[in-house]
C-alpha cells in the first residue's frame, strides 16, 4: 500500500505547484520578466518545474516516514527509491508546467483541465489494481502512463518485484520528462501572443 | 548598424490587427519616443522587440540581432521596464533586484554595486528591506525602473514610464531618462503623453491603430502644420463680445476665447499682431499682453491622428 501511496502522493503534490504558479504570474504580470529574460524558454521550463519537483519530494516524505514508523514498511533496495521518487516528481512536475502554459490567469482553469487527465491515470497505472488483472484495453492505455512506470520502480523498491525490469521504468520515466519538456516548450512558444 | 531596426512588422490577434506594416530604425543614444493613444499599439510593439510576442508579419533587429533568430543576444543587451510594475510582492525590493540581475547573469560583486547606486538613485535605499507589498505605486514603478537598468543596458524600453505617477516620481523618471542619454544609452519609450514626448525624445514616432502616422523631431513636426500657430491676448477692459470683431482681422482663421483673453489662430503672426493693435486703438482699448505660440505637438497629433472630429472642442488629449 505504500508505494502507491507514495506514487499519487507524488502525483497530486508535483503537478499542482505550477498549475498555480504560474497563472497567478501571469496575473502579477511578472510571468513577462520571465519570458523576456536572456533566458532561452527550455531554462524557463526546467525553473519552473523544479519547484513543483523539490515540493514533491519534500512531501513524499510524509508517507515513506508514515510506512516506516506506523506500519513498519521498510524499503529493500535504495536505488530504486531514490531513482522512483525523483523521476517520479521531476515528471508530473514538468507535467504541470505543460498545463499551465494554457494561457489564463485563473489558475482553477488549469486544474480542472488536470484533473481531467490526473484521476484516470490512478486507474490505469497500476496503483490500486495491479496492471495484470485490469482490462486489456486498460493495459494499453497504461503504457502511456508515466505513473504507470512511477510506481511500478517505487514498488520494486519496497517488494523487490516488479511488473517491468526497474531500467525500464526509469527509460520511460526519462522519456515522459523529455517529451513534456518539448511539448510545453512548444505551446509556451505558441501561447506567447 | 542601428540600435533598432524594424521592418515590415504586422501583427495580427485574430481577426484584429493591432499593426500594420510598420517601419522604423532607432539611432545609437537617441531617446525615441512612441507616442499614440489607448490601443495604437504601442505596448504590441515592445513585446515584440522584446520578443515576448511573435510578430505575424516582418522582422526586428536589436543591435543587429534578430528578436526572433537571436533571442538571447538581442535580449542581453536591453532593459525593459513594463506597462504593469511587474515585482514580486512578497519578496524585499533589494530581493526583486538582485533576483533580476541574476536572470541577466550579473556577476554578484557588480550586482550588489549596482543595485545599491540604482536604490539611492531612485530613493529606495531605506526601504531596500521592506517587502514591496506595501510599496506606493510611484515606489514600485521606481522599483521596477530600477530592475530594468540591473543589467546595464545599452537599450532602455519604457512602456509609459511616467503615467499616473505624481510629480516627484515624474521628475526622477525624467531625469534618469536624461542621464542615460547623455551615457549614451539608447531609449526607447511610448506615452500618450505628449509633453513627456515632447521633453525627453530626439524622435518621436505617432502611431495611431496600428499604423505610424509621421516620424521625426518633435520640431520639425511641429513645422509641418504651420496653420496651427496662434496669438493670445489680453485687452483692458476685458469685453467678450470682441469675439465677432476679432475673426474679421484679415489672415485670422479661429478665435477662441480662453478665460479673459482671446487666442487667435494664424498662419502668420507678423501680419495679425499690428492688425490687433490697431484694433485696439480703434476701440478705444489697451492691449495688456500679447504672447504667440508655435504649434504645439498635441496639434500635430491631433492632426495626425483624426483625434479632433471625435472629440471637438476638447483641447487636451492626455
Ligand atoms: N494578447 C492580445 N490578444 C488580443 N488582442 C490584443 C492582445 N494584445 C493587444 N491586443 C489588441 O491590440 C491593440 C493594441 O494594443 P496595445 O496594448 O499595443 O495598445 P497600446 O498602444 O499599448 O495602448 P495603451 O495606451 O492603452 O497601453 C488593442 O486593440 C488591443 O486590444
Ligand atoms: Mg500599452
Amino acid at each position: 500500500m505504500i508505494p502507491g501511496l507514495i506514487a499519487i502522493t507524488i502525483l497530486f503534490s508535483a503537478s499542482s505547484i505550477e498549475p498555480v504558479s504560474i497563472p497567478i504570474e501571469r496575473r502579477m504580470k511578472t510571468f513577462d520578466r520571465l519570458v523576456s529574460a536572456p533566458v532561452s524558454l527550455h531554462a524557463v521550463v526546467l525553473g519552473e518545474s523544479l519547484s513543483g519537483f523539490l515540493y514533491s519530494i519534500g512531501i513524499a516524505f510524509v508517507p515513506l516516514v508514515a510506512g516506516l514508523l506506523i506500519f513498519g514498511t521498510t524499503p529493500l533496495s535504495i536505488v530504486p527509491l531514490v531513482s522512483g521518487i525523483f523521476l517520479t516528481s521531476f515528471c508530473f512536475a514538468t507535467m504541470g508546467t505543460l498545463f499551465a502554459a494554457y494561457p489564463t490567469e485563473s489558475p482553477g482553469d488549469i486544474m480542472s483541465m488536470l484533473n481531467m487527465v490526473r484521476l484516470p491515470l490512478i486507474f490505469i497505472s497500476g496503483v490500486f489494481i495491479p496492471l495484470e488483472s485490469i482490462p486489456f484495453i486498460g493495459q494499453v492505455a497504461g503504457f502511456f502512463s508515466p505513473l504507470t512506470y512511477g510506481n511500478d520502480l517505487i514498488r520494486a523498491a519496497y517488494l523487490g518485484d516488479s511488473h517491468f525490469n526497474p531500467l525500464i521504468d526509469i527509460a520511460m520515466l526519462c522519456t515522459f520528462i523529455l517529451i513534456f519538456q518539448l511539448i510545453a516548450n512548444r505551446l509556451y512558444n505558441k501561447f506567447n501572443e | 548598424m542601428h540600435a533598432i531596426e524594424v521592418s515590415h512588422i504586422s501583427k495580427k490577434f485574430g481577426l484584429l490587427t493591432a499593426l500594420d506594416d510598420v517601419n522604423f530604425t532607432v539611432s545609437k543614444g537617441e531617446t525615441f519616443g512612441f507616442l499614440g493613444p489607448n490601443g495604437a499599439g504601442k505596448t504590441t510593439t515592445i513585446r515584440i522587440l522584446t520578443g515576448i510576442s511573435t510578430p505575424t508579419k516582418g522582422t526586428a533587429k536589436i543591435f543587429g540581432k534578430d528578436i526572433i533568430l537571436e533571442t538571447t543576444a538581442a535580449r542581453k543587451q536591453m532593459g525593459i521596464v513594463h506597462e504593469t510594475s511587474n515585482i514580486y510582492d512578497d519578496l524585499s525590493a533589494w530581493q526583486n533586484l538582485m533576483f533580476t540581475a541574476e536572470l541577466y547573469t550579473v556577476a554578484k560583486k557588480e550586482r550588489e554595486l549596482r543595485g545599491k547606486d540604482l536604490l539611492e538613485l531612485f530613493g529606495l535605499w531605506e526601504r531596500r528591506n521592506d517587502k514591496v507589498h506595501g510599496f506606493s505605486k510611484g515606489m514600485k514603478r521606481r522599483l521596477t525602473l530600477a530592475m530594468g537598468l540591473i543589467n546595464n543596458p545599452r537599450l532602455l524600453f519604457l512602456d509609459e514610464p511616467t503615467s499616473g505617477l505624481d510629480v516627484q516620481s515624474n521628475l526622477i523618471i525624467r531625469d534618469v531618462i536624461r542621464d542615460l542619454n547623455a551615457r549614451g544609452v539608447t531609449v526607447f519609450l511610448t506615452t500618450h503623453n505628449i509633453e513627456e514626448a515632447n521633453l525627453a525624445c530626439d524622435r518621436v514616432a505617432i502611431i495611431n491603430r496600428g499604423r505610424i502616422a509621421a516620424i521625426d523631431s518633435p520640431e520639425r513636426l511641429k513645422k509641418t502644420i504651420q496653420s496651427a500657430q496662434s496669438i493670445e491676448v489680453a485687452f483692458d477692459p476685458a469685453d467678450p463680445r470682441r469675439l465677432e470683431e476679432l475673426i474679421q482681422i484679415p489672415g485670422v482663421s479661429e478665435v477662441r476665447k480662453q478665460g479673459d483673453k482671446f487666442r487667435l489662430f494664424t498662419e502668420d503672426p507678423s501680419e495679425v499682431i499690428p492688425a490687433i493693435m490697431e484694433y485696439a486703438g480703434d476701440h478705444n482699448s489697451r492691449v495688456l499682453s500679447v504672447t504667440t505660440f508655435g504649434p504645439s505637438l498635441e496639434d500635430v497629433f491631433i492632426k495626425l491622428t483624426g483625434l479632433e472630429i471625435r472629440t471637438k472642442g476638447v483641447s487636451t488629449v492626455d
